[in-house]
């Protein structure tokens, strides 16, 4: 028989961790943060996509991973999570994203006719495509429903920037969890970025990419010029101020096809710049060229359907290039990896979260490996753009992993949580979780027989206050939190209404923060 | 007669014996010629031929943007051209930078620009750049009239002229006084005028009225440069005299005319009459689909100018060859030159003429026999994927309608992109 304990406390909120991470914000409230230790244990545990441990435990502490291996003792305390025959890997990383980053969206012009002169207020950059100012990170804000979204597919995180102009500013690095974009936010200024495309902009130059290359190259000079201006009779210019303060960043390029990630490559080259540039899914065409700009690349996994050609007429207006395209799109990525091209993988592109994993599968079927793919998903992404604490389960790192029901790779397998800074996500219940074993409840000096039937997502309880009467009870079980409230006898008039944690998966463990009132 | 050709350039003629190990091809009924130059071209030009948002944008470069993919391209080369001006738009005064390419099919393309090529560069005249057809909104931007034209190309030379000498007067300071002064800032687009100054980059210029032709050799001549070419020059007739006396080139139709009010007075035999007053004359596309049979169009100076065969051929080789500056690299079948050569089924002369095979830089880019298995290894493959769609579809596969694709083709006034 296994018990289930509750100690009596009359005043919730009297136990409360001296270990309480600290923050600056007042709480509105009852403090109810947790300092457990949470111990998963007999997980098969991907470090990364090259270590993988069996029968390993991983162990976690306020938002830390503080252990992980075969020989690792579970502390005395600590939560258990029994994952036989489960996995652990780190949670993903979008390396391009606008998640919870508002993207701006074109004004309106006063007049009808052309905009010669910048409409930005401030002393910044002549030409309002160049916003190098522009910060991300000044603009997070969590979204819970993306964000949902997101941890579902296995993304916990994405560097997400302000998809607009020639030059766009800084992207930011944030969980994709609930909570305030204090708690999510995890770096500002992680790269910045730079495009051909003018943007939300009303002002006429550039109209053209030779136009926006040329803009570009003149911003480099400028900005160098500006850099080493000493005279306070020129100009006073924030935008170039604000360029110069991110040259040191990786630099990232979206640009729209292949021929203008070349252009892209030689104004870099021009300028001793080495860019990461967001791919477009079509680099299998001219993979040495992409392997000799030199740079990382993020793709999309954005494959083309089928096109309906069965009407003669109607496959006359499909060209030979996207006849090809939809044949050959989903081997991109093997061609990268083939190729030697560093590449992260994103969801860009695609129209919905739920397409990402299909996507990743077909890019499997058609060559991508699985190592090759997580590290496109964790590590790579975390190298290319500086990305700090994550992309590997290392003792240190923040505790952003996910459990899951197979290999992640495998066809059937389900995300099952998903923990961001060793906050919990669930994403699906394990099916068949079957909870059926009989506990004694013990409050103060009493102690009653509790059986409990079912399954963790559909529990039952029975009990009894001896071997012939039983009483009624509810019981609830819902992330982790155990609701019990009973009558001693049929008709009295109080009731006992117990509220705790549940400890570890058999309730053997004491249970703290109760309740009871009689 | 026997040629031969390298895998670079042409060998001097040799005869009678052809050395061993060489490639013969059969010329018997044919006719070799170097390949055809368009002077004035706006094929293979990604995202843009204008950016004509400012009266001088002399920064921006075609030759950043060249369009390897563009199937007109292809298209050229069985029309037997084998280098093309890719120029910028005329939509404002002082427009971008040209790129300077050989039809290298296939190339990416750095690869496809010509890497020693000198610098050109496109002014323009007429309505575009005082925007007369932009609509009631566009009535801001300087010039407005063909008197502000004027202005904007003496303001820019004036600039690039203070530019130039702020750049020397820095240049020329001591090594202790350089430390303690400020460099001048770089501008790109000063820095391209003070090419031009400097004979270090060329002019060509969209012109149709004499009296701006007039207006602006005389500006030129005040600011001391040339105007290497005057392209369309529909009124080169009038002025080709002065043209010679200038030292500029004329680029322009055979027999293109009557699409707007300043062409009125274009004549057919305006090419062979400014060949007349001896100015050197090209005829040029301005048109991808022109640019596939230019040759057709060099012979209308036979039919309407009466002008020599191999003078009217020159004016789609040599001449514009040598108004591109690169007459001794191609434009003609000489010893040491690229061997850039077109195998021609009767005289190139004649509509009934077929270019058979282009080679560029002596690698056959072209032949009409390579392209017939390229088109049935084409089409058999499109037939192999087309059934694995339609298997696809069968077993349940997602679809997509397929869709026309409309390809715009750039010319001057374009302003999309």
């Amino acid at each position: 028989m296994k018990s289930i304990v509750f100690s009596l406390l009359m005043f919730a909120g009297l136990s409360i961790s001296l270990t309480q991470a600290q923050t600056t914000f007042p709480i509105n409230g009852v403090q109810d943060k947790d300092a457990a230790v949470y111990a998963f244990t007999h997980a098969t545990v991907h470090v990364d996509a090259q270590t993988i441990y069996e029968d390993a435990t991983l162990l976690v502490k306020e938002g830390r991973i503080i252990g992980v291996g075969t020989d690792v003792s579970v502390p005395k305390g600590a939560i258990v999570t029994d994952l036989k025959g489960k996995h652990i890997y780190p949670s993903l990383i979008d390396a391009f994203s606008t998640y919870g980053v508002e993207q701006p969206k074109k004004e309106g012009k006063d007049s009808p006719g052309p905009v010669y002169d910048s409409e930005k207020k401030g002393a910044y950059a002549w030409n309002d495509a160049l916003n190098p100012e522009a910060s991300a990170a000044e603009k997070f804000t969590p979204d819970a429903k993306k964000a949902e979204e997101l941890r579902k597919a296995g993304f916990g995180a994405t560097v997400s920037l302000i998809r607009d102009g020639i030059a766009r500013g800084t992207s930011a690095f944030v969980l994709t969890g609930d909570g305030s974009a204090n708690e999510n936010l995890l770096q500002p200024n992680v790269a910045a970025n730079y495009s051909f495309s003018k943007g939300t902009s009303n002002q006429n130059y550039p109209s053209s990419q030779m136009g926006a290359i040329a803009l570009l190259r003149q911003t480099y000079l400028d900005a160098g010029w500006y850099a080493n201006l000493n005279d306070n009779t020129k100009e006073m210019n924030l935008g170039l101020e604000a360029w110069n303060g991110i040259q040191q960043l990786p630099q990232v390029f979206d640009a729209p096809d292949l021929l203008s990630i070349f252009r892209a490559d030689k104004v870099g080259d021009e300028f001793g710049k080495q860019y990461v540039f967001l791919g477009n899914g079509t680099e299998y065409r001219r993979i040495d060229a992409v392997k000799k700009t030199g740079g990382s690349f993020i793709v999309p996994l954005k494959f083309p359907d089928a096109l309906d050609v069965e009407d003669p007429f109607d496959a006359q207006l499909a060209s030979y290039t996207e006849l090809l395209h939809w044949e050959l799109a989903p081997t991109n990525p093997k061609a990268l990896k083939d190729a030697g091209v560093p590449f992260a993988l994103t969801m860009e592109g695609l129209e919905k979260e739920a397409e990402f994993w299909p996507a990743l599968r077909k890019a499997m079927e058609n060559g991508l490996d699985s190592v090759t793919a997580l590290e496109a998903l964790t590590t790579v992404p975390a190298k290319m753009l500086g990305l700090k604490e994550v992309g590997t389960l290392h003792k240190g790192n923040l505790a952003n992993f996910l459990i899951t029901s197979e290999d992640l790779f495998n066809e059937k397998n389900t995300i099952l949580e998903h923990w961001l800074k060793g906050k919990q996500y669930k994403i699906s219940e394990a099916a068949g979780d079957s909870i059926n074993a009989y506990y004694s409840l013990k409050m103060g000096g009493k102690s009653w027989p509790f059986e409990l039937t079912g399954t963790s997502d559909k529990p039952s309880a029975k009990l009894a206050k001896n071997d012939t009467t039983k009483l009624d009870v509810s019981f609830n079980l819902k992330d982790e939190l155990v609701t019990i409230s009973f009558a001693e006898e049929k008709d009295a008039k109080g009731k006992y209404r117990l509220t705790g944690r549940k400890d570890g998966k058999n309730f053997k463990e004491k249970a703290k923060h109760l309740m009871a009132r009689g | 007669m026997q040629m031969s050709i390298s895998r670079t350039e042409i060998k001097p003629w040799q005869r009678p014996s052809v050395p061993s190990g060489v490639k013969e091809i059969d010329g018997t009924g044919k006719h070799v010629t170097s390949g055809i130059i368009d002077e004035h071209s706006h094929i293979a030009i990604s995202k843009g031929v204008n950016e004509g948002t400012q009266s001088v944008t002399a920064e921006v470069s075609i030759g950043d943007v060249v369009n390897s993919e563009d199937i007109n391209i292809y298209r050229q080369l069985a029309g037997g051209v084998t280098a093309s001006q890719l120029l910028h738009g005329s939509a404002n005064p002082i427009g971008g930078q040209s790129g300077i390419i050989k039809l290298r099919w296939g190339r990416l393309p750095e690869e496809m620009k010509i890497a020693d090529a000198a610098g050109h560069i496109k002014f323009a005249l007429g309505e575009n750049v005082k925007q007369s057809n932009w609509g009631e909104y566009y009535t801001s931007r300087y010039p407005q009239t063909r008197m502000g034209v004027e202005q904007v190309f003496y303001d820019a030379f004036y600039r690039a002229k203070a530019y130039k000498a702020e750049w020397a007067t820095y240049n020329g300071l001591a090594k202790k006084e350089k430390a303690s002064a400020t460099a001048p800032r770089r501008d790109l687009e000063l820095e391209t005028l003070v090419e031009i100054l400097d004979s270090k980059r060329f002019v060509t210029c969209h012109s149709y009225v004499q009296q701006e032709i007039n207006m602006l050799m005389h500006v030129a001549d005040s600011m001391g440069f040339t105007l290497n070419t005057f392209t369309h020059i529909l009124e080169g007739y009038k002025v080709a005299d002065k043209m010679k006396e200038h030292g500029a080139n004329g680029s322009t139709f055979s027999d293109w005319w009557a699409y707007k009010f300043e062409v009125n007075d274009a004549i057919p035999y305006n090419a062979a009459l400014m060949h007349d007053a001896g100015v050197n004359v090209g005829i040029n596309s301005d048109d991808a689909e022109m640019g596939r049979r230019l040759n057709q169009e060099a012979a209308k100076g036979v039919k309407y100018g009466g002008m020599s065969q191999e003078e009217a051929w020159k004016m789609v080789t040599l001449n514009p060859a040598k108004m591109l500056k690169m007459d001794g690299q191609t434009g003609s079948l000489k010893a040491g030159k690229d061997a850039d050569v077109v195998v021609w089924s009767a005289n190139p002369l004649s509509i009934y003429a077929r270019a058979e095979q282009t080679y560029v830089d002596g690698i056959l880019y072209y032949s009409i026999e390579k392209d017939a298995a390229a088109q049935e290894a084409l089409n058999k493959d499109r037939n192999r994927i087309i059934q694995k769609m339609i298997a696809a579809k069968k077993g349940g596969a997602k679809t997509d309608k397929p869709s026309k694709k409309e390809h715009l083709l750039y010319h001057c006034d374009t302003m999309e992109n």
